[in-house]
């Protein structure tokens, strides 16, 4: 560049801007405005709040009263406190596990889990090896607050010779979330949500045929199966194990399967409603009905799957607090079955509620069911029926005992029956 | 009226194929259920307590061990064979029983049942039952002296004390039993000659709890 073309510069102007820029910056850099300031802040800080649950137990160990060991119908006690003291309230899981031990006891083992208020209000009472799933959920605890919780676990009395011997190590747990999550814990298993559109067709053969090989494998503890308002047709089929069927969250009794031979083994329904005739399931081992309806015209709602080797024993039916109505025979128990346990159902309408008509000894416990509307016998095994006391058995309480009991060793089973209503 | 321009799909097949895509994304979803692993499905909070060490052993109850005698031994009735078919009024057969805990860990409540056996003809059963006796001791005192019937099993369901039941330690480890049968002198008359039945007795145990049955 030039001299010449720089002397023609507008110097002035340059020197001018100079200036004015230096005192803005100056100005800018000191804060020394001569205005009136105020000023407010929002300062946002995003810190996790804390999730944290804590346990008490009333003592260190399981026990009965007066130190008795653990025998069939005797029950081994012990309160655990749940506290929490996360910043937030929580709802929290039962869990369960088993540690170690055999599983013909393990599968047997009954816990009934109840609030230790006035009251006693019942959480659960049904099988340990149920609560694996995270699936028997309370839901609010709040801030600061603890529950008392009263677990009572025993063998049914129904239960024989076969557990002598044995033993079962189990860990009860409790699992909290954020109350305002979702209705599943991730210790349960993939959840999956159907309609009635998308269990159907090729659709329905689909997922069972995916369902069936994923439970093949060693690491897959269970799959829910979470069914939205409507009807399914299960007729004839054969469903995968290890899968938990459930109505959705409300929709208790408006899930409609039509079962018509449905073959179901090692499988649990919540809240289902089974529609059909003839018989409706055959189960296998460890099937489990809580909360179900079953209404039809069943020759058998529930019956055991026929084993054409005739050696085979079968293990572990529940049904607890289901309805059934219109059927020849609620429950029919012509195979052999260990550890069946029929709790708090109701039953209208239905010739017979159970029968018993195999050819071995089957071990059944039946307490707190409501006979009251069954057309003939509440149960029936091989011509001796209990009943309303006139042409059978009867339950009866001990001189200042408060439950009716009646326990029957049979020829073909033995059952043990409480607290039952007949009339 | 729409007409359909040309190239373009019928309704029908459009909607065929939009629920095929629909069937195979469904199946893609769930595929993709069930291969995530669970724990990584959710991104909750969650705070999990244990109590653990909770072990619930089951005892041994078992009697079979206990033995009873291989032969009767007449105490009344002269020389002849001890054959209950043969006995005469007045006649005694003494048997010894031998209870055995075995390698039971559990306490338990015993009793003896008896009960006479069809061995011809079945009124005979009957017929002997009226007159046949049994006497039980144990430690020097009687326990049950008394018709053979009165020691029956009885029906499922209904509690039944013949006095012959008591509670049994396994410390105790065995308690014999001298089981004498015999025929009164009276009241046995000609019609009760050549009856025939088997003698069945039995011992049976039961868990030591309130409300435990007996296998009956």
């Amino acid at each position: 560049m030039k001299w010449e073309q720089v002397k023609n510069w507008p110097w002035k102007r340059i020197a001018m801007g100079t200036a004015v820029l230096t005192s803005i910056v100056a100005s800018t850099s000191f804060g020394t405005y001569a205005y009136f300031t105020s000023q407010v802040e929002d300062s946002s800080t995003f810190a996790a709040g804390k999730l944290e649950i804590s346990l008490g137990e009333t003592k260190a160990r399981f026990q009965a009263a007066d130190d008795q060991p653990f025998l069939p119908g005797v029950r081994f006690e012990k309160t655990l406190t749940v506290h929490n003291q996360s910043d937030v309230p929580v709802k929290y899981a039962l869990l369960a596990e088993k540690e170690g031990g055999d599983d013909i006891v393990y599968d047997r083992l009954v816990v009934e889990v109840r609030r230790e208020n006035e009251g006693g209000e019942l959480l659960y009472h049904g099988r340990v090896s149920q609560l694996t799933l995270a699936n028997v959920i309370i839901p609010e605890l709040p801030k600061d607050a603890s529950d008392d919780l009263h677990f009572s676990v025993y063998l049914p009395e129904s239960t024989g010779n076969e557990v002598q011997q044995k033993s079962a190590d189990v860990t009860f747990g409790f699992l909290a979330t954020q109350q305002d999550n979702g209705h599943y814990f991730a210790q349960g298993g993939p959840v999956m949500t159907f309609t009635p559109q998308d269990l159907n067709g090729t659709k329905l053969v689909e997922t069972l045929r995916m369902a069936s090989k994923e439970a093949e494998k060693d690491s897959v503890t269970g799959l829910t199966f979470i069914l939205e308002e409507g009807s399914y047709d299960l007729s004839d089929m054969k469903l995968p194990e290890k899968v938990t069927w459930k109505a959705a969250p409300g929709k208790e009794g408006k899930v409609v399967v039509r079962a018509d031979e449905l073959q179901v083994s090692n499988a649990a329904f919540e809240g289902i409603r089974f529609e059909g005739s003839g018989t409706g399931l055959y189960v296998g081992s460890n099937v489990s009905f809580s909360g179900c309806t079953f209404d039809g015209r069943f020759d058998a709602a529930i019956r055991t799957m026929p084993d054409l080797s005739g050696e085979k024993t079968l293990e572990g039916l529940t049904v607890k607090d289901s309805t059934f109505a219109g059927a020849e025979a609620a429950i029919l128990l012509d195979q052999t079955i260990k550890g069946a346990f029929i709790a708090n159902n109701s039953f209208s309408g239905v010739q017979h509620a159970v029968v018993v008509a195999n050819d071995r000894e089957t071990e059944v416990q039946i307490v707190g069911n409501d006979f009251a509307n069954v057309n003939k016998y509440a149960v029936d095994s091989g011509g001796v029926q209990v009943g309303d006391g006139i042409e059978g058995f009867k339950e009866t309480s001990e001189e200042n005992g408060d439950a009716k009991k009646l326990a029957l060793h049979l020829f073909k089973a033995d059952l043990y029956l409480e607290d039952n209503k007949y009339d | 009226m729409i007409e359909r321009r040309s190239g373009q799909r019928p309704k029908k097949e459009r909607l065929r194929l939009a629920e095929q895509w629909a069937g195979g994304i469904f199946l893609l979803g769930l595929t993709a259920s069930l291969w995530v692993q669970p724990a990584g499905t959710y991104s909750w909070m969650w705070k999990g307590v244990k109590d653990t060490g909770n072990q619930f052993a089951i005892g041994l109850l078992d009697i079979t061990s206990s033995v009873f005698g291989e032969k009767w031994r007449v105490i009344e009735g002269g020389n002849q064979a001890v054959d209950l078919f043969r006995m005469i009024p007045g006649d005694a057969r003494q048997l010894e029983a031998t209870l055995s805990s075995g390698e039971s860990d559990l306490e338990f409540i015993y009793k003896i049942v008896a009960e006479v056996k069809e061995a011809g003809k079945p009124e005979d059963v009957q017929k002997l039952e009226e007159v046949l006796r049994i006497r039980i001791e144990s430690g020097g005192s009687v326990i049950y002296d008394g018709l053979v019937r009165g020691l029956h099993q009885e029906q499922p369901g209904l509690k039944h004390v013949n006095g012959t039941e008591e509670h049994f330690s396994p410390h105790q480890r065995s308690k014999t039993f001298a089981i004498t049968v015999y025929l009164p002198k009276e009241g046995v008359d000609h019609s009760f000659q050549a009856l025939k039945g088997n003698l069945e007795i039995r011992f049976l145990a039961k868990q030591a709890t309130l409300d435990a049955i007996f296998a009956e």
